[in-house]
């Protein structure tokens, strides 16, 4: 079940969330009652400086963390008082991507891909020939049998797409992924994110630094100092 | 079959085997570890081989005797020493009912070398009334008529290297004389047999009672016997003379069945001696050192691939996903080193064999304790690594 209004679907919601590290005297409250929506078929950005809390909120979302106060919906579920097998099964139901890509250096770039998709299709000929069709989509289907450290910066960043979209995924969660990128690959993965999320009714929450992928967004929400608020940059001028 | 793909799924062994996948991309590291691991399996091979050499060259000669009762001296600690004892109290055993015949055996350890040869060797001396037919062995069987005449012998083909050669030149000429390493008696191999060497002794030699006698007049005392051999009459039962025999003998002598013989040789050895306790104290050196090689492999290879781990975790692996690719690495590295491990201790025990004369051979139990042996350290050295596996914090993917 997920939280509707009359034309959308909430697939993050938020309501004063809440997150400290440390305990007693050294306890220190990173984000300040947090309230905010993501929803399915929207590209929507998180922006916001270095120690803003960033980090923290997408392991909160990812169910990396336990919820401690406030309240957290993701695809319905609360994640508050979760235990950890609800949460192995919402991070099923999630696509990551990562800054510095993650992927496993022995695998090749198909098995990359087939490796995530072990845990929802139980047929091996099913799992790769999606995995190929991902990675056609994504454009390599000529590098299937690569290992990653031969690929450049932007390929291991679209293989890292194929296998965050290969279990479909009702959201995924990417943490600066043009961040290494040059200027033309980080604008073709916004792309191809946008584009495969859109087609799949996805919801993207995409944390960046990056200027120029503010006019691909559906939606911007800026973080500061541990408080989460809607934003509209003037283009021109803003930076995050 | 799909209940077997659904199996090796589990164990991630389905299509994409990531522990096989891991330990191939990385081949330096992964043959470094098998020689390490496979170096230690072939340590522990090579204690347990040579402590089944030691046993085996003790206990071959009792399991050729041709008895059902044998009588020792309790001084008689081990077949490389047998205590004397009066040849009186053997023939008292034909008095009792079921024995049917009583052969006194001479075993002496007697140095000699070639006539015109200067380096000796050190052989045993098993001598006996040739008609009796002592030792179920084919070629000292069919040869029996041989050792009737005086200073006739017969030589073990098995022996080691120091004997030099002696079977070649028999083989050669039809016989070859012997003189004792003290020059006072010369003797004449006359044929061949195959039993093998022990540690106490290069080779074996075969003789009548009589000529033992003379050959080894320093340490068979006139009247004494190292061994005596009771053979029983048909329907006789054998329990019932031993214990009747043994009332008999009290502590004077040992009534042993032959099986009985070779357990009190073998745990003479294991571990009354310090042999049993340096093979054994050798083959937990090869297992510390297979599982020291073991566990520092895997956690490296566990530290090495943290990151990914908790990558994994992320996106919704289980915590057993992760753990079953630590232990089946181990078990893949423990395989991959037992194999050829297995393989060069086969060629080394054959060499060995060759060299030494001692049989040292390769059997269905050993490889079953090295195996497990190897196995064991492996899942052990897992276990100890996968704590490692705590610090893939999923949440440090960000």
């Amino acid at each position: 079940m997920q939280d509707t209004d009359n034309t959308r679907t909430s697939v993050i919601c938020t309501s004063d969330l809440r997150h400290s590290y440390g305990e007693g005297e050294l306890r220190s409250e990173i984000l300040h009652g947090l309230n905010f929506e993501v929803h399915a078929g929207e590209v929507t950005l998180l922006v916001g400086p270095s120690g803003s809390g960033k980090s923290t909120l997408l392991t909160l979302i990812g169910a990396l963390r336990s919820v401690e106060e406030g309240s957290l919906r993701v695809m319905g579920q609360e994640l508050r008082g979760a235990d950890e097998a609800s949460r192995v099964a919402i991070r099923r139901r999630i696509g990551f991507i990562f800054q510095s890509h993650n992927l496993v250096a022995s695998l090749t770039v198909l098995q990359n891909v087939q490796l995530l998709l072990q845990l929802k299709e139980p047929d091996p000929k099913a799992r790769v020939e999606k995995a190929c069709n991902l990675l056609e989509a994504v454009g390599l289907s000529h590098r299937l049998h690569h290992y990653p450290e031969e690929l450049s910066g932007g390929q291991r960043q679209r293989v890292a797409i194929a296998r965050a979209l290969a279990p479909e995924p009702e959201l995924i969660l990417a943490d600066e992924p043009t961040a290494s990128l040059d200027s033309q690959s980080g604008q073709d993965v916004v792309e191809l994110l946008g584009d495969l999320c859109r087609r799949r009714r996805s919801a993207v929450l995409l944390v960046t630094h990056d200027l120029r992928l503010l006019k691909d967004a559906d939606r911007i929400w800026r973080i500061e100092d541990g408080r989460v608020n809607p934003w509209q940059p003037d283009l021109a001028t803003t930076s995050p | 079959m799909s209940g077997l793909r659904r199996l090796l799924g589990r164990l991630n062994l389905a299509d994409l085997p990531l522990a096989w996948l891991q330990l191939k991309r990385q081949p330096i590291r992964y043959l470094v570890a098998v020689t390490g691991i496979g170096f230690a399996a072939l340590l522990m091979y090579m204690q347990l081989g040579f402590q089944s050499g030691l046993l085996n060259s003790a206990t071959t000669f009792y399991e050729a005797l041709g008895a059902d009762l044998i009588l020792i001296s309790p001084a008689t600690l081990n077949s490389g020493n047998f205590q004397q004892f009066p040849q009186s109290l053997l023939y008292n055993a034909l008095g009792v009912e079921g024995v049917r015949q009583a052969i006194p055996l001479y075993v002496a350890n007697v140095n000699v070398q070639k006539l015109k040869g200067v380096k000796p060797t050190s052989l045993r001396l098993i001598g006996y009334d040739p008609d009796s037919q002592v030792l179920n062995l084919p070629d000292v069987l069919a040869q029996s008529d041989l050792l009737k005449t005086p200073n006739y012998v017969l030589f073990d083909t098995l022996g080691n290297r120091n004997t030099g050669p002696i079977a070649a030149a028999v083989q050669r000429k039809g016989d070859q004389v012997l003189i004792l390493s003290d020059f006072s008696k010369t003797f004449r191999v006359m044929g061949l047999f195959r039993l093998g060497s022990t540690f106490a002794a290069d080779s074996n030699l075969i003789s009548s009672d009589t000529t033992a006698i003379q050959l080894a007049y320093r340490q068979i005392n006139e009247g004494e016997i190292s061994m005596g051999l009771i053979r029983l009459g048909s329907g006789a039962s054998s329990a019932r003379v031993q214990r009747f025999l043994q009332r008999q003998y009290g502590s004077e002598l040992q009534v042993l069945t032959k099986d009985e013989l070779i357990a009190q040789e073998r745990d003479y050895w294991n571990t009354a001696s310090s042999f049993g306790v340096i093979f054994g104290f050798g083959t937990i050196m090869g297992l510390l050192v297979g599982g020291v090689v073991v566990y520092q492999v895997l956690y490296t290879d566990v530290s090495d691939h943290l990151k990914e781990y908790a990558t994994l975790k992320a996106m919704g692996f289980a915590d057993r996903f992760i753990l079953i690719i630590v232990i089946q690495e181990a078990f893949l590295l423990g395989i991959s080193s037992f194999i050829p491990a297995t393989i060069i201790s086969t060629g080394m025990y054959a060499f060995l064999t060759a060299a030494s004369g001692i049989r040292i051979e390769m059997t269905s139990d050993k490889t079953a304790l090295v195996g497990a042996l190897t196995l064991g350290v492996c899942a052990a050295s897992s276990a100890i690594a996968i704590r490692r596996l705590k610090d893939a914090d999923p949440a440090s993917v960000f």
